[in-house]
């Protein structure tokens, strides 16, 4: 696309799971960052819960050789997303910066775009979210609170994005490595994910996508995932490897 | 508008409307094949998403955090006069712009919908509470200060500028101080300021060290500032990739981050750390002037004259001892040994902590372990443990008061609570003074908690959110949040050089839909305390005390090269708020000053009937000690191992559960001497057959509409009758035996929800080893799976394929 090709930027993230101890940071700074409803007990017992980054948690082995092993998964912003083609009123759309994001206004909630997503990323609001008042407070103003019936997923946090870019643009500078985070990246205790523009030759993200250890989730869907992955490092590898459970 | 008619006649029937559809797709097709520029076909919106526009500007404020017990600092984005998000102070050492998860729940507390409002006063403990104002509420406050009888003050462990102001406020009004926290780590701390010969926590390096020890210690989830964290990534992206193993009855989080985990049978982890000694010693690896300071610190001549147990110390029959596998141990003391030999590799560093706190024998365990490090080396050593110096001044005077500032937490023993309860419960007590703290829930023994609790002439409680303690209470403030006072803190443990961390208001309180009234009439805690004083701190804020510490910092010699650069006191007093503190990394530790291993008894045995389980109770990662359960965002966050949220749960070894035919789910009656709850089973396979875990905090019967009657309460199976070597609570002394009832509920949790998306089928994250490539793990996994699914059909397969067959 010529306009993506323009673009200076080209967002991506890199998750090293060998760094990632499970640890929530992210999942509570994204719901903190992008308004995300209150995850009831209800929501989780009806597999409804809203987490627009997850931690999913696998256990290999049995006692006392097991080990507990976490992966944080979001929406991969795929340059062939799934989601994209089947939304009826173009509500699912890719940036020219490479974001694949979701206008809520056109949202009419078929749902398709849940349906297409190999990585389930996608979150519906069956039910209107409900705020107490006083807690209204805490919301966003850079993020629009959604409702009942619309689509809802990971922007890598365009507002920091848009929030960065024009900060630079205002100051006469350039967007630096490490100048803008998602909220995830921003509170990851452990530094295991790095977000960046891939257009940076010099940038962090692009190191860590050319690690040896980096791989993308389903590459055999040829989705073209814009999130990367680093292999966990087991360096008693070859005194066991069995399978896991979720 | 056109004539009815022709509007009918303009109709378009499901079936022209269709044609049309064709048409223009078939239009669209013929448009495609003239060429049309490809920008055409960027699907882009006329309708800019809402997040595309940047509305106003936010300031960030540094302050300090309200959940974090070690003084970190927090950024706060204020927009709109309110609150909207928490981050880790990205300039103060023991943050470094990273937080922890509960960390984020801080705002929620601040504008929580159960917040107390205003004052609350009952005249009698059967009335109902209503509501005053602050000058009536601070005349009742002041006439209880004036009563003769026994007067206490109970807060969380508090160090720095709060203990100083709290001891000089007890010291006036003859108050009594006593500090209460759930599943201390108060001996890991005495321990480590004995053997380092330090007055405050050392600080552990851990981005430098090369292997990690650890006995127990948390330190990627329930224990340490998140900084610790930090330098565990650092750890792991090094060059030589840092190795670490795990010791401990029960899987942590950091036991799950570990390379190796050692599951330890309770109490016998000191067989280990013997072992350890013992090995170092006799491999002849170790360096001899290190190996005699050990002894000498020990006051020993032979390792063995440490062993009170009948037990060998090699890796056999220590594994016959704690429960491991042999092989494992082994293994561990190989590596051991080789880092020891190895020229190029960094230190090695020793931990303790976390469950050996638990145990009557705490204080020897821990003591031993932090005195490994001498044996390798470690002492006041990168990438072992750094000793902090003392910190600027040991006090400060105001207006002619002496302020003492000390640089560790007090802790108040069981003993001394023990006391305690025993005068309340003969009904000397006049007065009661609580902040911080559900004592009538973390204190075992909560009916006779209560009652004696009640048997106070009048209980003052101070907080933010009513929980059981402070609805008993007679005046009840309301206490401002960090975000919304004043405050300073020596962060324990500190990074190797004299630190100080300040808190200011950064938000106030917002007003009601009608701008009538505050919606919360809050006051700080400390402020209050120094309104009722009559020396020279009368009429003195907290504000005030700051900055007279910052001047204090200013006039010092410590100034100089530090971390703000001012040419005036108010200027520097400026540079520490915006910063969220102040330090000095050049201001070093010169060394231990008379260290000491203090070990009488290293080895216990937490005695169990064979149907009975160990009782490991554990802090949630998320929620901590339950304090900040009051949150949704706590509530609704999963435990980081199970994904349980919004209830407790009993953690059971998978396979132990299958013989008792206990399914998930199932309600189980858990029993010790102390007494009973019940509480949904979770299968993990994780947790040894002989014990079960249970997460403290839960069970509260008021607090917020998020918590109230949520879960169980371990500390009522909590066993006080085996108190430690400092007369603390062993927490993980107790035994149980468990009963399954009838019952049984679906557990709200994240497991389950989501289908893994495997790299093979049962091989759900790529494991590489430690030379191995993604590309080569994907191959190695494939072929796993091959192996696994067709066994030796695929074998003879594969091998006719390599014969061309």
């Amino acid at each position: 696309m010529v306009a993506e090709k323009q673009s200076k930027f080209k967002w991506g993230m890199a998750i090293d799971i060998d760094k990632c101890t499970g640890c929530q940071a992210c999942v509570l700074a994204c719901q903190a960052e992008n308004n995300i409803p209150i995850n009831t007990e209800d929501n989780f017992k009806d597999a409804r819960g809203i987490e627009w980054i997850r931690v999913e948690r696998y256990w290999e082995g049995e006692f006392p050789d097991v080990k507990a092993k976490f992966i944080p998964i979001l929406c991969m912003h795929c340059d062939n997303a799934p989601c994209e083609p089947v939304c009826p009123v173009y509500a699912s759309y890719h940036t020219v910066e490479g974001l694949n994001v979701q206008v809520y206004n056109r949202c009419v909630g078929t749902r398709y775009c849940a349906n297409g997503c190999p990585y389930l990323v996608r979150f519906f609001n069956y039910w209107e979210p409900e705020w107490p008042e006083s807690l209204q407070n805490q919301l966003n103003p850079d993020v629009t609170v959604r409702s009942r019936g619309i689509m809802e997923k990971c922007t890598m946090c365009i507002q920091r994005i848009r929030r960065g870019t024009r900060k630079a643009k205002r100051d006469n500078n350039e967007v630096m490595d490490g100048d803008i985070s998602p909220a995830c990246v921003q509170a990851c205790p452990t530094e295991a994910m790095v977000f960046g523009n891939q257009k940076d030759p010099n940038s962090k993200i692009n190191k860590m996508k050319n690690d040896k250890r980096s791989y993308t989730l389903l590459d055999h869907l040829k989705t073209n995932s814009n999130v990367w992955y680093l292999a966990k490092i087991d360096e008693d590898m070859d005194s066991h490897h069995e399978g896991g459970s979720h | 508008m056109p004539p009815l008619d022709n509007a009918k006649n303009n109709n378009i029937s499901r079936r022209k409307f269709l044609g049309l559809l064709g048409g223009s797709a078939l239009g669209a097709v013929i448009f495609e094949a003239c060429g049309v520029p490809e920008q055409e076909y960027i699907i882009q919106s006329p309708v800019d998403m809402p997040e595309d526009y940047v509305k106003g500007e936010d300031n960030w404020y540094a302050t300090t955090s309200d959940t974090s017990e070690h003084g970190e600092s927090i950024i706060v984005r204020i927009m709109q006069g309110r609150a909207k998000k928490i981050e880790g102070n990205p300039d103060f050492p023991n943050t470094l712009g990273k937080h922890k998860a509960v960390t984020e729940t801080e705002i929620q507390t601040l504008y929580h919908p159960d917040r107390i409002s205003g004052p609350l006063y009952r005249k009698t403990s059967s009335g109902n509470h209503r509501p005053i104002s602050w000058n009536e509420a601070e005349s009742i406050l002041n006439n209880s200060l004036s009563l003769n009888g026994n007067k206490s003050i109970i807060t969380k462990s508090i160090r720095g500028m709060n203990k100083g102001i709290i001891d000089e406020f007890s010291k006036e009004k003859g108050l009594k101080h006593l500090t209460l926290s759930s599943l201390h780590d108060y001996s890991m701390y005495e321990s480590a300021k004995e053997v380092f010969g330090t007055n405050s926590l050392p600080y552990f390096d851990i981005k430098n060290s090369d292997l990690i020890v650890s006995f127990g210690l948390d330190f990627l989830g329930t224990w340490g500032p998140v900084e610790y964290e930090n330098q565990f990534g650092k750890f792991r992206s090094k060059e030589h990739r840092g190795y670490m193993v795990q010791i401990e009855p029960r899987m942590s989080l950091t036991a799950a981050g570990a390379d190796s985990w050692l599951c330890s049978n309770p109490g016998r982890e000191g067989l280990i750390a013997l072992m350890v000694a013992d090995q170092i010693i006799k491999s002849g690896k170790g360096d001899l002037g290190n190996i005699n300071k050990f002894k000498e610190l020990a006051g020993i001549s032979d390792i063995n004259d440490l062993n009170n147990s009948s037990a060998n110390l090699d890796p056999k029959s220590v594994g016959a001892a704690t429960g491991i596998d042999y092989h494992k141990l082994e293994k561990f003391v190989e590596k051991l040994i080789s880092h020891l030999e190895s020229n190029d590799k960094g230190k090695i560093i020793f931990l303790a902590g976390g469950a050996t706190s638990g145990y009557p024998n705490s204080k020897s365990i821990n003591s031993l372990v932090f005195g490994l490090n001498y044996l390798t080396g470690s002492v006041n050593s990168k990438g072992g443990i750094v000793l902090n110096p003392d910190n600027v001044f040991d006090s400060i005077e105001v207006n002619g008061v002496k302020l003492n500032l000390p640089v560790s937490s007090s802790w108040s023993s069981m003993n001394y609570w023990d006391e305690e309860i025993q005068n309340w419960k003969s009904g000397k007590q006049d007065l009661i003074i609580v902040r911080g703290v559900d004592l009538i829930n973390e204190i075992p023994g909560k009916s006779e908690i209560t009652e004696a609790f009640n048997n106070s002439k009048i209980s003052i409680g101070f907080g933010s959110i009513l929980n059981d303690t402070l609805e008993r209470c007679d005046l009840i403030l309301p206490d401002n949040t960090s975000m919304q006072s004043w405050g300073s803190d020596i962060p324990e443990p500190r990074t190797g050089y004299q630190l100080f961390a300040f808190g200011q208001p950064v938000v106030s309180s917002p007003y009601t839909k009608d701008g009538s009234n505050k919606l919360y009439d809050s006051k700080s805690f400390f402020n209050v305390l120094l309104s009722q004083m009559e020396n020279g701190l009368s009429g003195v804020k907290y504000m005030d005390i700051c900055k007279e510490l910052a001047n204090k910092i200013y006039e010092s010699d410590s100034y100089n090269n530090s971390s703000i650069v001012a040419s005036n006191a108010d200027d520097f007093f400026k540079g520490i708020m915006a910063r969220g503190g102040w330090w000095n990394v050049n201001k070093k530790s010169s060394g231990p000053k008379n260290p000491k291993i203090n070990i009488t008894n290293v080895v216990s045995d937490v005695k169990r009937n064979d149907n009975d389980f160990y009782l490991i109770p554990f802090k949630s990662h998320v929620f901590g000690d339950g304090n900040s359960l009051a949150n949704p965002w706590a509530q609704g966050a999963p435990d980081p191992l199970t994904s349980i949220t919004w209830d407790s749960w009993v953690e059971i070894n998978t396979k132990t559960a299958q013989g008792l035919k206990i399914k998930p789910g199932d309600i189980l009656k858990v029993t010790s001497n102390s007494g009973y709850i019940e509480l949904p089973a979770y299968l993990h396979p994780a947790v040894p057959s002989n014990s079960i875990s249970i997460p403290i905090g839960l069970g509260k019967q008021n607090f917020t509409r998020y918590a109230s009657g949520r879960g169980s309460n371990i500390v009522e199976l909590i066993d006080t009758s085996k108190l430690n070597e400092d007369g603390n609570i062993s927490w993980n002394s107790t035994t149980v035996s468990i009963e399954k009832t009838k019952n049984k509920k679906k557990v709200s949790k994240f497991e389950g929800t989501v289908p893994a998306i495997a790299v093979e089928p049962g091989v759900p994250i790529l494991t590489v080893g430690p030379e191995e490539s993604a590309e080569e793990g994907f191959h190695r996994a494939h072929e796993e799976h091959l192996d696994h699914t067709f066994g030796d059909h695929w074998e003879d397969k594969k091998h006719n394929e390599e014969k061309g067959h």
